[in-house]
């Protein structure tokens, strides 16, 4: 179970308001690539998990994760305070209030609705350890694009710390891979049997 | 006969855990209520007294309670296992 702490893993604390760049990083909390799906796709990817260590990095990382989940938030947060209806309609950030006001909703850049489908879980331990490393790079690259749209160096500075917390789990998930890899009965094919599923007595599935 | 041992703790410890957080949201909305704060504190400390005995024996709830020079944070059982 998880117990809740009053405090953000990394703090934020932006004096201008800027409504188009909160539209973007937005995607960071309900976009393909962030934090919120990748939350929820290391959680549910530890259940048919076979090894501790695995087990315990996706526990781990899925958790920070969460964090970061309220950190992007607080950073939208933020970015919609004290805006006028007039600044509203010149940021282009009309279309969102109308529906959200200035609640924050999980939606990508372009305003796509957050989806499960972004958790890619496959209850194979090669195929999801490999969706994770792909997911922590293409989050990375997400936070390379927002410090290419932003110039606002007390947004910049939260964004470095995501970014370099992607590089970290990447490089985690990595050891993750071959921890499991070192376990594979036969080192020369790993995908002999998925040890998520196969019973190793009967576990030959070609 | 541990396995049950452990299992009745838990179960404890579980049932503790639980009106915690159902008196934490109790409180949340009638936060001057003395006899249900009395009731959390009293809780609270019968959950750290048990946890720590839990602890000691089966291993860290969190990861900040994992052995000095020791990561057993990580062993099984998880708490999805299905018990043999």
């Amino acid at each position: 179970m998880w117990i809740y702490e009053k405090k953000l893993e990394y703090p934020v604390k932006i004096k201008n308001p800027n409504a188009k760049l909160a539209q973007t990083i937005i995607t960071q909390l309900g976009g393909p690539d962030g934090e919120l799906g990748a939350s929820l796709r290391y959680l549910n990817q530890r259940f048919s998990m076979p090894y501790d260590e695995v087990i315990g990095i996706l526990t781990d990382v899925g958790t920070e994760e969460l964090a970061h989940v309220e950190i992007i938030g607080a950073i939208v947060y933020q970015l919609t305070r004290d805006l006028s209806v007039d600044e509203i309609k010149r940021q282009g950030f009309d279309a969102y209030f109308v529906d959200h006001t200035t609640g924050v909703y999980p939606v990508s850049a372009a305003g796509v609705p957050f989806d499960a489908k972004y958790f890619a879980v496959k209850g194979d331990v090669f195929a999801d350890l490999n969706e994770d490393l792909a997911a922590e790079q293409k989050a990375r690259v997400t936070y390379d694009n927002i410090l290419r749209l932003s110039d606002d160096p007390d947004v910049n500075d939260v964004i470095r710390f995501l970014r370099a917390r992607e590089i970290v789990h990447y490089q985690r998930f990595g050891d993750a891979l071959r921890i499991s890899q070192d376990k594979s009965r036969d080192k020369s094919n790993f995908y002999l049997y998925n040890p998520a599923f196969d019973k190793p007595r009967n576990g030959c599935i070609m | 006969m541990l396995m049950k041992e452990k299992c009745a703790m838990l179960r404890k410890l579980q049932e503790i855990s639980f009106s915690l957080v159902d008196t934490a949201l109790y409180l949340d909305v009638y936060p001057d209520c003395a006899e249900a704060l009395a009731y959390y504190d009293e809780l609270g400390e019968k959950y750290d007294a048990l946890a720590n005995e839990y602890e000691k024996e089966y291993g860290p709830l969190t990861p900040k309670s994992t052995e000095r020079g020791k990561w057993n944070w990580i062993n099984s059982p998880w708490p999805w296992a299905k018990e043999d």
